[in-house]
């Protein structure tokens, strides 16, 4: 929403609805707006947020590091780009920043269909663009080492355990129930990888360029996943979702601008990001690839029948996407004490003895969870215990 | 390959593939194992007790109609000593309301039930037909939703019962947890799941012990204040509802209401036929969810608001939901307003935020102005929603004129909603005057004077 509005001049109605002088190029919800307004609406809406963060402000003690995980989508390189200006920016005002970055991408080609095809290329182009960071490529089957998920694995597959850690995912992968399931581990795995990265690294908060409909979309899926309780760590910024991250805060910056005005934003940056970013629509994530709607029903999952809600929804009526977020933010979380189990995939507290008085309770299942696992990560691990 | 047995029995040839666990069954191991659910239901949550009277909100539709059949069954079998009577309101639409009627009283007699049948006529003077010639399709549901809540617990209480079944399935509860969501109606997101929804209201009659007239009288008369909704099939897939009718050969009318439905409802149903196509469990895993979600509502107090039942909840919990919440028997919910909804508030949360950047920007105002923000859509909606919301975040509700400066009659609960009685008719509201009255209030200005014969009060 843009801030400053001149006095509306009916000669100027045509223009730009905040500098009135240049013809609009976009318009932000329903104001029109030309390139450089566009462009400094978008900068302003997450150097206002990373301006909130008590870290982002210089500090005399020893400068910290931040994960910034890449998926090399839209979203995740604008965040990129606007905290390389932001950073920029501090060292001419100030001479020194107060955060340095450590860029991430998780290779997942082996796992997911939706994986960029040449990340190398597009990584060492970026690499080259913003080269004041430091950056990393790690496949998604580095996870397999970590004990607790092995564990988890090895349980799943217990009959013939693969020997190669990239065969073991594969094999635990197509092991699953559904497209659902396989889309619901696969993002719980990065997230792990992200947290056992970042501690590895001595890297104190993960930087994440989600937007307001991603995050609306996580509130529904997760809703729809049977993790009602854990949207306020879904939603929560910074601090409020350590919990349940392994200790390690969760930042989102652009959690105030919508998917679709960060992907028109990717095509209007000079120079624009769309070159550097996951080929097709030149704006593809991960999420936004889901939006190829599957021939069957069958064949789609929870997370991708939410992107495709949530784009009907941000274009037609883009406030109740901002409202979805924020009414879940209004859920206050449960406080785990220090014996709460926790789910050995999501990381969220497990409610123990939970049933629906004998609906919940299914054939082979319930009985046999000893609460390693949350009730939604037993359905897309059915098997395991 | 030969036919795959049924799971239960073992014996019989497999007919029906349970959406909520991908068992199959034969129909008769169904039927049974449906009927042993809804009693597990009831009997963990401690929702009925011997020889209690319990209407039940009989449309005509499939969900009511089973809701009947498994309950006079299960009364049967387990020696409840409940006594069951069938309650149906006719809202007076012809075309639709006449033929379900018609439904209902085929199988009261079939399950040689009494049935009892209140009307929008004879309580307000007005059927939904003439609501509609009055003011049009648009908005009309409004009407109907608010009218029916009175009308059920009217014709509950006339007949001496203080507790009515309805015939919410999960499908409906999970529709009602994402609208809530969509829709950023906190409060309601906090009781859309518990199974008893409305208020038993020892507690307002405890705080106003005054004028107890029209509360729990000492004589065993109900008062329509004091009559409590639960909904046993809340857990039950509408997907098995249809097959129970069907395998039961229930007689059950299935045309949908003729007037409009409202727009975030239709969003969120949409949206879950969607997903239990990708994946069947999320209906039950999103009632799950609501469930959970409810115990964080802030100043949500009952923990899962009776959803736990008998596990210690607390019972009285004050719960004035001055709607129904659900589809009380039209099909297409409690509508408020048409297509425009979505709209309307899309509008609103805009207003809002362009509000919050202005205040923030010339630092006149001196109220924090994201209090107004997001929970203010919701408000903004009042015409249609006369929601009660926590006392903290209250914002003064553009409330239709009143002509007589009568003190409100509302007792303000701290930190909770304020409860109260209308001033006019004595039913549950939030405000001086209760939705049903306001609305009335409306209607009948444009009547000639003579037409304003019935007295809403005495309904």
């Amino acid at each position: 929403m843009p801030g400053r509005r001149g006095q509306a001049d009916p000669a100027k109605a045509h223009l730009c609805r905040r500098c009135q002088e240049n013809e609009p190029a976009v318009t932000v919800r329903t104001e029109p707006l030309c390139r450089n307004c566009f462009i400094n609406y978008i900068h302003t809406k997450v150097v206002k947020r990373v301006g909130g963060y008590k870290f982002a402000v210089c500090h005399s003690t020893a400068q910290r590091t931040f994960l910034l995980p890449l998926s090399l989508g839209a979203s995740s390189l604008t965040l990129l780009h606007i905290l390389d200006g932001y950073l920029k920016g501090q060292i001419e005002r100030t001479g020194r920043t107060g955060f340095a970055l450590h860029v991430l991408h998780i290779d997942t080609s082996s796992a997911s269909p939706h994986a960029p095809t040449d990340p190398g290329s597009l990584l060492s182009k970026i690499q080259d663009r913003y080269p004041a960071h430091t950056y990393s490529s790690i496949p998604l089957s580095d996870i397999l080492s970590d004990p607790s998920v092995a564990d988890l694995i090895s349980a799943y597959l217990s009959s013939a355990p693969p020997t190669t850690p990239t065969s073991t995912l594969t094999t635990l992968l197509s092991a699953l129930p559904s497209p659902t399931s396989r889309a619901d581990v696969l993002q719980a795995l990065q997230t792990k990888l992200l947290i056992s990265f970042a501690v590895r690294h001595n890297l104190s908060a993960v930087l994440l360029g989600h937007s307001t409909t991603t995050l609306a979309e996580r509130v529904l899926a997760e809703t729809a996943k049977g993790r009602g309780g854990s949207l306020p760590f879904v939603v929560a910024d910074g601090e409020g979702n350590a919990e349940g991250n392994g200790g390690v805060p969760f930042y989102y910056p652009m959690r105030d601008l919508l998917r679709k005005e960060i992907v028109a934003h990717a095509a209007l940056a000079v120079p624009p990001l769309t070159g550097l970013c996951v080929a097709g629509t030149g704006t593809g994530t991960g999420k936004e690839r889901e939006r190829e709607v599957p021939v069957s029903m069958k064949n789609s999952t929870i997370d991708g029948l939410m992107v495709q809600y949530f784009e009907g929804v941000e274009r037609e009526y883009p406030s109740i996407v901002a409202n979805v977020v924020r009414t879940a933010g209004k859920l206050v979380g449960e406080g785990a004490g220090e014996k709460a189990v926790r789910c050995a995939l999501c990381g969220m507290v497990v409610a123990l003895g939970e049933d629906l008085h004998g609906q919940g309770v299914v054939e082979g299942e319930g009985e046999e969870g000893t609460g390693r696992l949350c009730h939604g990560c037993k359905r897309s691990l059915p098997k395991a215990v | 390959m030969p036919p795959q047995l049924c799971t239960h029995c073992k014996t019989a040839r497999a007919q029906i593939l349970r959406p909520k666990n991908h068992s199959r069954l034969c129909a008769a191991c169904f039927t049974s194992v449906f009927e042993s659910e809804v009693a597990a239901t009831i009997t963990s949550t401690a929702l009925f007790h011997p020889g209690e009277r319990i209407a039940i909100g009989a449309s005509g539709g499939k969900d009511s109609c089973v809701l009947a059949s498994v309950l006079k069954t299960l009364n049967d079998r387990y020696k409840w000593g409940l006594d069951l009577v069938l309650l149906s309101v006719d809202e007076g639409i012809t075309g639709y309301r006449d033929h379900s009627l018609d439904a209902v009283r085929r199988n009261a007699k079939e399950l040689d039930l009494p049935l009892h049948i209140v009307s929008y006529e004879e309580l307000y003077g007005w059927s939904m037909d003439q609501v509609v010639a009055q003011i049009g399709k648009k908005g009309n549901c409004t009407y109907c939703g608010v009218f029916r809540r009175q009308a059920l617990d009217r014709g509950a209480a006339r007949l001496g019962v203080r507790h009515v079944v309805t015939g919410h399935n999960a499908d409906d509860v999970a529709e009602t947890v994402l609208m809530n969501l969509l829709r950023g109606d906190l409060m309601r997101l906090g009781r859309a799941t518990g199974i008893v929804t409305s208020t038993p209201a020892a507690a307002v009659d405890g705080l106003k012990d005054a004028d107890g007239d029209d509360g729990a009288g000492a004589g065993g008369e109900v008062g329509i204040t004091n009559v409590k909704r639960s909904k046993p099939l809340m857990y039950a897939y509408e997907k098995e509802i249809v097959l129970y009718a069907h395998h039961k050969k229930l007689d059950y009318f299935s045309t949908e209401c003729i007037y409009s439905p409202e727009a975030f409802r239709g969003s969120a149903r949409t949206l879950i036929k969607n997903l239990e196509r990708i994946r069947p469990e999320s209906i039950l895993d999103v009632v799950r969810s609501g469930i959970e979600m409810a115990r964080l509502v802030p100043e949500a107090d009952g923990g899962c608001r009776g959803a736990c039942g008998a596990k210690g909840a607390k019972k009285e919990v004050i719960q004035p939901d001055d709607e129904d919440e659900g589809n009380g028997g039209c099909g297409t919910g409690n509508g408020r307003g048409s297509g425009g909804e979505m709209a309307e508030m899309e509008r609103k949360l805009l207003m809002d935020e362009r509000a919050e950047e202005m205040g923030t920007e010339t630092e006149i105002q001196p109220r924090p102005v994201q209090n107004g923000v997001g929970a203010d859509g919701v408000k903004g909606r009042q015409e249609a929603t006369p929601a009660p919301h926590p006392a903290s975040t209250t914002i003064v509700p553009v409330r239709p004129k009143k002509k007589d400066g009568a003190p409100r009659a509302a007792v303000a609960l701290p930190g909770k909603q304020t409860l109260g009685r209308c001033e006019r008719c004595g039913y549950l509201s939030s405000q001086a005057v209760c939705k049903a009255c306001v609305l009335l209030e409306g209607l009948n200005k444009s009547r000639p004077r003579t037409a304003i014969a019935v007295d809403a009060s005495h309904g």
